[in-house]
C-alpha cells in the first residue's frame, strides 16, 4: 500500500479533531476522503503530507515514516484546500520555482513548467503576477504546481474549488492517469457525485472517526441502501447515524 | 451604531487576549515592560539634560518636539501610504452594509485614538514625570491633554488624507500627503541641520503643540485654532463616499498596496536580476533570490527604508539641541545604529503578514525549508547593511566628515546582522499573530532593537571609550570582528536548525 494511516490522533487544544483514524490507499487507487464540515478531513490531509505532526498514531507514505523521513516528499504532489500562493511571483517564476524545489534540473523544470502550464491552460498568463489572477486561474496554477514533478502520489484537498468544468476534467483525467500508472490519489472533497464516478474506494469521516470505508458499493450496503441509490443518500444516512450514536 | 462598530473593532483587535488568561498576563507584562523602557530612556535623557546639555527644560522641549513630530508624521505617513484602513471583516461585511461613511470613519477614529492613547499616553506621562520630578504635578495635566490632542490630530490627518483619495484621486492625495509630512518635519529638520527657526515658526502646529506639551500655555489659542480647522475639514470630508478607497488593514500599512506591485517588474537592473535568479542556481541561492524578490516587489524595502530614514532624521535633532555638537559623528552613528534593527523588524512583520501562509509549498517539497529559513536572515542582512550604510554615509557627508571608520562599519554590520537574525528568530518561532499595528508588532520591533544593542555592546564600548576610534589597534579590531562573526554564525545556526521545526509545527489547523 502507498498511504497507510494507523490510529491517527490530532488535538489543537480544544478536544481531538481526529480520533483514532485508520485507512489505507493502495497502489492504483483513487481514494476519497469524505465527511461533513469539521469532520477532520483537512487535518488528516495535512498530517499525511507532513504539514502537521500527529499527536498519536503512525502514517507511512511509500513505506516512509511521516513526517520524519522527508524523502517521501519527492514522490508527492499536494494541493491544499485554499492554496495561498506567492503573489509577488509571476506564474512562470512560481512554476519554475516549484520544479526546482521538487528536485528537477533547471532545463527540465522549465520544460515541465511549460508543459503543465499548457495542460491547465495558464500558459497565456506566464508573465503575469499571481496577484493579478482570478481565483479560478490561481487554482489552475496551484494544480499545475502540484503535478509539476509527475508525482506518484497525489494528495488533493477540495481540488475542484473554483475550477471550471474544463479544468475539472483535466484534473480528473490526471488523477485517473496517476492511479493507472501505479500511483495513488487521496482526494478530500464535498462533491459526492465526483467521488462516485472517480474514486475506487472512499472513507467517510465524522467527528474525527472513520464511520465507513470501502468501495462505493460497500458504503451503500453499509448505509443499508441498494445499488441504485446514490452516494449522497448513503453519506447522509451514515453521518446522521454516527451522530446519533455519539450524541 | 458607532458604539457597535467600535466594540467589534476592539474585540477583533484584542481577540487573542480573550482566548486564555495567559494571553492577558503576557499583554500586561509586555505593557509594563514597555512603560518601564520609556521611563528608563527618560531617565537617561534627564541625566544628559541636567549635566551639560541644556538643562531639564531643554530636554523636555526636545522630547516634546520629537514626540509630536513622530505622532503627526506617522499619522500623515499612514494616511498617505495606506489610506483609510479597515479590518478585512469590515471590508467584506461592514462596508457592504448600509453604514454611512461618517459613522464608519468616526468609529475608526475613536478606535485609533483609544489604541494610540493606550500605547503612548501612560508611558509618555511616566517619561514626563521622570524628566520634571519634583515639579511633575504641574506638568502632567497639560501634558495629558496635549498628548490626547496630538493623537486626535494625527488620527484625523491620517483619515483626511485617506478620504482625499476618493475625492481628488490617488496621485493628488499622495502629493498632499508628502507635502503634509514635509511640513510636519520642518521644525525638526531645521533643528537637525542647525538653522535658527524664524519667528513665524512659533505658529507652526508641531512647534505650537510641542511648546504646549513642554508647559508653555501661551500656545493654547494656536493649537485650538488648528484643531478647529481640522475638525471642520473632517466634518466636511467624512461625508464623502470613500469606501472604494478603503484598504484592508493587514496588507497595506507597511507594504505597497498589491495593485501597485506590477510596476516593480518594469524596474531594470538589480531587481530584474534578482527576479531572473528564481529557477537558476542551487537551492540556497534560489531561496535567497526568492526573499529578495519578495522584499523588493511587495514594497517592504521602500517603506522600511523610509521609516528608518525618518526616525533617524527626527532623532538626530536630539544630540544637536542637547549639546552633543562637539561629538556629532558619534551621535549620528548612534542614531543610525540604534534604528538599524528597525528595518529587519519591519521586514519580519511583513513576512509574518504576507508570506508565512505561503510556506506550505516549501514545507511539502523535500528539505527546502532549511534553506528557506537559513537564507531569510541573509536577505534581511543584505538589505539592512546596504541601507544603513547609505544612510550613515549620507548623514556623514552632509556633516562634511569622512564616513566609515572601520569600527563604525563594524558597528553598523553588527547591528544589521544581530537585528536580522533576531527578527527572523522572533517571527519564525512566535505564534503571535501580527498586523502592522498590533501589540505583537511592537514585540517584533523591541526584541531585535534591544537584543542587537546588547549583543553589539563590545563594539559600542570600544567605539565610545577608545581614545582614538579612527586608529583602533588592529588586534582589538580583529578581536571584535571575530566576536561579531562568530556570534552571528552561532545565532544563524540556531535559527536555521530550529526555525524549520517551528514553521512546520505552527501550521494552522
Amino acid at each position: 500500500m502507498i498511504i497507510e494511516v494507523t490510529d491517527l490522533w490530532k488535538d489543537f487544544g480544544e478536544g481531538p479533531v481526529v480520533r483514532g483514524l485508520s485507512f489505507t490507499v493502495e497502489a492504483g487507487e483513487v481514494h476519497g476522503l469524505l465527511g461533513p464540515n469539521g469532520a477532520g478531513k483537512t487535518t488528516t490531509v495535512k498530517c499525511v503530507v507532513g504539514l502537521l505532526r500527529p499527536d498519536r498514531g503512525a502514517i507511512r507514505v511509500a513505506g516512509r515514516e511521516v513526517p520524519d523521513d522527508w524523502t517521501y516528499k519527492e514522490l508527492l504532489g499536494y494541493l491544499p484546500e485554499n492554496p495561498s500562493l506567492p503573489e509577488y511571483l509571476t506564474v512562470g517564476e512560481f512554476l519554475l520555482l516549484m520544479g526546482r524545489l521538487k528536485g528537477l534540473e533547471p532545463r527540465e523544470a522549465r520544460d515541465r513548467a511549460e508543459e503543465v502550464a499548457a495542460l491547465f491552460g495558464v500558459e497565456a498568463h506566464w508573465e503575469r503576477l499571481i496577484h493579478d489572477l482570478s481565483k479560478g486561474t490561481r487554482q489552475r496554477v496551484a494544480f499545475a504546481a502540484a503535478v509539476i514533478n509527475s508525482p506518484k502520489i497525489l494528495v488533493l484537498d477540495e481540488p475542484f474549488n473554483g475550477l471550471d468544468p474544463e479544468a475539472q476534467r483535466v484534473a480528473k483525467v490526471l488523477m485517473r492517469e496517476t492511479a493507472k500508472a501505479g500511483g495513488a490519489v487521496l482526494v478530500s472533497t464535498h462533491l459526492l457525485d465526483s467521488v462516485e464516478r472517480l474514486c475506487d474506494r472512499a472513507t467517510i469521516l465524522s467527528s474525527g472517526r472513520a464511520v465507513a470505508s470501502g468501495t462505493i458499493s460497500e458504503i451503500l450496503r453499509r448505509a443499508g441502501l441498494d445499488e441504485g441509490s446514490t452516494l449522497e443518500e448513503a453519506f447522509i444516512n451514515i453521518v446522521r447515524g454516527s451522530r446519533g450514536r455519539t450524541g | 451604531m458607532i458604539r457597535l462598530l467600535l466594540s467589534a473593532k476592539v474585540k477583533q483587535y484584542f481577540g487573542h487576549v480573550r482566548r486564555s488568561p495567559r494571553s492577558v498576563f503576557s499583554l500586561v507584562t509586555f505593557y509594563l515592560l514597555w512603560t518601564f523602557v520609556v521611563g528608563a530612556l527618560a531617565l537617561f535623557l534627564r541625566f544628559l539634560g541636567s549635566s551639560a546639555l541644556g538643562g531639564v527644560s531643554g530636554a523636555l522641549e526636545v522630547l516634546s518636539l520629537v514626540t509630536v513630530t513622530s505622532m503627526l508624521g506617522i499619522g500623515a505617513f499612514l494616511g498617505t501610504r495606506g489610506g483609510v484602513t479597515a479590518f478585512p471583516y469590515e471590508v467584506e461585511f461592514v462596508l457592504t452594509s448600509p453604514v454611512r461613511p461618517h459613522v464608519f470613519l468616526l468609529s475608526d477614529l475613536a478606535f485609533q485614538v483609544m489604541l494610540l492613547s493606550l500605547y503612548s499616553v501612560p508611558s509618555s506621562l511616566v517619561a514626563i514625570s521622570v524628566l520634571t520630578y519634583p515639579r511633575h504635578l504641574a506638568y502632567l495635566p497639560t501634558a495629558a491633554l496635549t498628548y490626547l490632542t496630538a493623537i486626535l490630530m494625527a488620527a484625523m490627518t491620517s483619515h483626511l488624507l485617506g478620504v482625499s483619495r476618493a475625492v481628488v484621486g490617488e496621485r493628488a492625495s499622495r502629493a498632499m500627503g508628502w507635502a503634509v509630512m514635509g511640513l510636519v518635519v520642518l521644525p525638526v529638520v531645521l533643528l537637525a541641520v542647525g538653522i535658527d527657526s524664524p519667528p513665524w515658526m512659533a505658529y507652526h502646529p508641531v512647534q505650537a503643540l510641542a511648546l504646549l506639551l513642554a508647559g508653555d500655555a501661551s500656545r493654547l489659542p494656536v493649537v485650538s485654532l488648528y484643531l478647529a480647522l481640522l475638525v471642520a475639514a473632517y466634518a466636511v470630508l467624512s461625508r464623502a463616499r470613500f469606501y472604494t478607497a478603503v484598504s484592508p488593514l493587514l496588507m497595506t500599512v507597511l507594504m505597497e498596496p498589491p495593485r501597485r506591485m506590477p510596476r516593480y517588474l518594469r524596474i531594470p537592473g538589480v531587481l530584474s536580476a534578482s527576479i531572473g535568479l528564481v529557477g537558476r542556481g542551487g537551492l540556497w541561492w534560489t531561496m535567497y533570490a526568492l526573499h529578495l524578490t519578495r522584499i523588493s516587489r511587495e514594497g517592504s524595502l521602500w517603506t522600511g527604508a523610509m521609516v528608518l530614514a525618518f526616525l533617524t532624521l527626527v532623532n538626530s535633532a536630539i544630540p544637536r539641541l542637547t549639546g552633543f555638537g562637539s561629538f556629532p559623528r558619534l551621535a549620528e552613528l548612534s542614531m543610525v545604529a540604534m534604528y538599524t534593527p528597525l528595518l529587519p523588524a519591519l521586514l519580519a512583520i511583513n513576512w509574518n503578514v504576507s508570506e508565512r501562509r505561503n510556506t506550505w509549498y516549501i514545507s511539502v517539497t523535500g528539505d527546502a525549508l532549511r534553506s528557506y529559513v537559513g537564507t531569510l536572515p541573509l536577505s534581511y542582512l543584505t538589505v539592512t547593511v546596504v541601507f544603513s550604510g547609505l544612510l550613515y554615509a549620507l548623514i556623514s557627508l552632509g556633516a562634511e566628515e569622512v564616513p566609515f571608520l572601520l569600527v563604525d562599519s563594524l558597528l553598523l554590520f553588527a547591528m544589521s546582522s544581530f537585528g536580522s537574525l533576531l527578527s527572523v528568530a522572533i517571527s519564525v518561532s512566535s505564534r503571535v499573530a501580527t498586523s502592522p499595528l498590533s501589540l505583537g508588532s511592537l514585540l517584533y520591533v523591541l526584541f531585535p532593537m534591544l537584543g542587537s544593542a546588547l549583543l553589539s555592546l563590545p563594539v559600542v564600548v570600544v567605539r565610545v571609550l577608545y581614545p582614538a576610534p579612527d586608529v583602533v589597534s588592529p588586534v582589538l579590531l580583529a578581536g571584535l570582528c571575530v566576536y561579531v562573526v562568530s556570534a552571528s554564525a552561532l545565532l544563524w545556526r540556531v535559527v536555521t536548525s530550529s526555525g524549520p521545526r517551528y514553521l512546520r509545527e505552527f501550521q494552522e489547523p
